[in-house]
């Protein structure tokens, strides 16, 4: 496998205190990279900085063997963005929104009308369609965030907890299309602290507190580190030991 | 591709009530109440014909020297000067029925102005002022009899320019063309309706993970609030030559001229917004320059009227745009179009330029 993101010495800090400090990650092409970690540990300013909202304070990023700042001309339309809080404007349609964000990657005409009905079909909102996104339940807004970063075919996929705050039968959609969408060749980065979510679906999984990387392996590597039957213990539970039980955000 | 951009740009604004409202009917109310206002003053204007004033000469002043020109500008303007040597004013006046008399003096200058012919009156203040503007900075305005105080020396350089024209217009046409421009000037409050959504919505992470440039997000904005506030304002001009008869002289050459002010102003705007990075901010600080701006070009009173000083007034893209169109109105053509067109041309290139610098500098800090 080759590595297709590599984060190295990632480091952001707001006033002098580091939120993200040096952080060293490797994804590998075709894999699901679970970032876990509490409220406030540098998760979403982490993919910030990866997509270029957020300037890294020091260190860089590495996307398809390239530096990242450098070539983003060339590189950000292998990368699609499911950013934590939504980002689609609610007097818009739910096409309009897909259109006017796929747009942005030089795709227009008969092709974008393509895009368009394929990526409200595979977030299951083509009879939406013509609804404005501020008349949608909150699933349906998260699902619509999705349609919009999707419409480019990235090979890269992030995505800053998107299962938050909606029921279970929409998680587990959410979480079937992305499973969809990595075993159609993309690679996924995947942020949330649901750990039953993580556990599922992903390949491998990287635990964050406070700025720092803790712990990163499959599932079973991450429960041998804090027990030997493995059978025994939860992520969950190693996820407490591993950060602690205090509350991080106050 | 902007033109999905600008496109869904545009939907945004016109699914906003509050931009129908300002664009469509804001210029019609506003122009309605201002024509209705002064439609009975602007009438006695039109119904102006020429008129005779006197003045008197006394030997050895300063304006001696330059009364044939004096003359000569007031005949421009429809008054004749008559010479009294000797006489009352007032009498003189009343005896022949004059509508004004100035009496130019070592000291200065007095004028006396019957109460019943205001308006001849006033067009003959306004000739003087036109006269000596650059000379004297005194007011000299005078009820009846009231003599003027000092003029005094420094009235010895006199400004013998041409004093402008008065072109005769009715109030309808007046107010339902400089309406249209003063809120033509003012269109970030169109383009609020979607910057401030796309502000809350924070959508520009968007456009930074696609790596769109800056210079493609301006002219989206700069294209699409054009678009927008043109339809608005088109429906506002229908609705206004259909209901009170607004006359355009040139409608293809108005269009241009509005085009062109709406481009250089919402460059302006632009700028403001990319520097304070706040919506609000932005509609207070652009709200009060244009607000200045129509008030020295005439777009809360008649710029043929005004007093404000010339220099403000050629401060004003606004009174550029103002008088090319009402001249295009009353006299079919103006002197003034191709000065409106390369100032709005300018501060559209000017403030684009600014704005692309400002992004570039923001996107390598943040
Ligand atoms: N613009 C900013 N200015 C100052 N501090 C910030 C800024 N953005 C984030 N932070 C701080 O950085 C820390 C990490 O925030 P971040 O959003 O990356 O955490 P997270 O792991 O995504 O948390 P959550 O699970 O709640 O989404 C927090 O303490 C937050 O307050
Ligand atoms: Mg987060």
């Amino acid at each position: 496998m080759s590595t297709i993101l590599k984060t190295n010495e990632l480091t952001k800090r707001y006033s002098g205190t580091a939120v993200v400090d040096d952080l060293n990650l490797e994804i590998q092409k075709g894999e699901i990279f679970g970032l876990l970690g509490p409220n406030g540990a540098g998760k979403s300013t982490t993919m910030n900085m990866i997509c270029n909202i957020v300037k890294p304070s020091f260190g860089s990023v590495e996307f398809m063997g390239k530096d990242f700042r450098k070539n983003r001309k060339e590189l950000s339309r292998h990368l699609g963005f499911i950013p934590q809080d939504l980002a689609i404007h609610g007097n818009l349609k739910a096409w309009e929104n897909v259109e006017l964000f796929t747009s942005l990657y030089g795709i227009r005409g008969a092709e974008l009308k393509k895009r368009i009905d394929e990526s409200l079909e595979y977030v299951g909102l083509s009879e939406r369609r013509n609804d404005y996104a501020k008349t949608f339940s909150g699933g349906m807004k998260r699902r619509l965030n999705i349609a919009c970063a999707i419409g480019h075919h990235p090979d890269l996929l992030i995505f800053d907890e998107p299962t938050v705050g909606i029921d279970p039968q929409s998680r587990n959609f959410i979480l079937e299309k992305i499973k969809e969408s990595n075993r159609n060749g993309a690679t996924v980065i995947y942020t949330s602290h649901y750990m039953e979510e993580v556990e599922a679906i992903c390949t491998r999984i990287a635990i964050m507190d406070n700025g720092k990387l803790i712990a990163c392996g499959t599932a079973e590597e991450l429960k041998k580190l804090v027990v030997d039957d493995i059978s025994k213990v939860t992520l969950e539970e190693v996820f407490l030991t591993l950060t602690g039980k205090k509350l991080r955000d106050l | 591709m902007i033109f999905y951009m600008i496109k869904n740009n545009i939907k945004l604004m016109l699914r906003s009530p509050l931009t129908i409202l300002i664009y469509v009917l804001g210029p019609t109310l506003v122009a309605s109440i201002l024509i209705s206002a002064f439609n009975s003053f602007m009438k006695s204007y039109e119904g102006v014909d020429k008129f005779k004033a006197a003045y008197r000469l006394e030997e050895g002043c300063d304006f001696e020297k330059s009364i044939e020109l004096i003359k000569e500008n007031f005949e421009k303007n429809g008054i004749t000067l008559l010479e009294y040597k000797e006489g009352d004013p007032e009498e003189l006046i009343r005896k022949n029925d004059l509508a004004g008399f100035v009496d130019f003096s070592k000291d200065g200058y007095t004028v006396y102005e019957i109460k019943d012919s205001k308006l001849q009156g006033y067009i003959l203040e306004y000739s003087l002022t036109q006269a000596f503007e650059e000379a004297t900075d005194t007011a000299y305005l005078s009820a009846l009899g009231t003599p003027l105080e000092g003029a005094g020396e420094e009235s010895a350089k006199i400004h013998t320019e041409h004093p402008e024209f008065v072109p005769a217009i009715d109030s309808a046409d007046y107010y339902g063309i400089i309406e249209i421009v003063y809120f033509a000037s003012f269109s970030i409050v169109c383009g609020a309706a979607f910057l401030s959504q796309e502000k809350k919505n924070r959508i520009e992470r968007r456009f930074m993970v696609s790596n769109i440039s800056n210079t493609k997000i301006y002219l989206a904005k700069l294209l699409s609030v054009t678009g927008a506030v043109s339809v608005g304002l088109l429906l506002s001009v229908i609705i206004l030559v259909a209901f009170s008869g607004v006359k355009w002289g040139d409608p293809v050459l108005s269009a241009v001229i509005i085009l062109m002010l709406i481009f250089g102003t919402l460059a302006m705007e632009l700028m403001v917004y990319s520097l304070t990075d706040s919506v609000a901010a932005t509609v207070i600080i652009t709200f009060t320059i244009i607000w200045l701006m129509g008030f020295f070009g005439g777009s809360f009173e008649t710029y043929m009227f005004s007093s404000h000083s010339r220099l403000l007034k050629n401060l004003s893209p606004i009174y550029y745009a103002n008088r090319s169109l009402v001249e295009l109105s009353c006299m079919g053509h103006s002197d003034y179009i191709v000065r409106s067109l390369g100032i709005s041309a300018s501060m559209c290139v000017v403030f684009t330029a600014l704005t692309v610098f400002i992004g570039k500098v923001r996107s390598e800090k943040a």
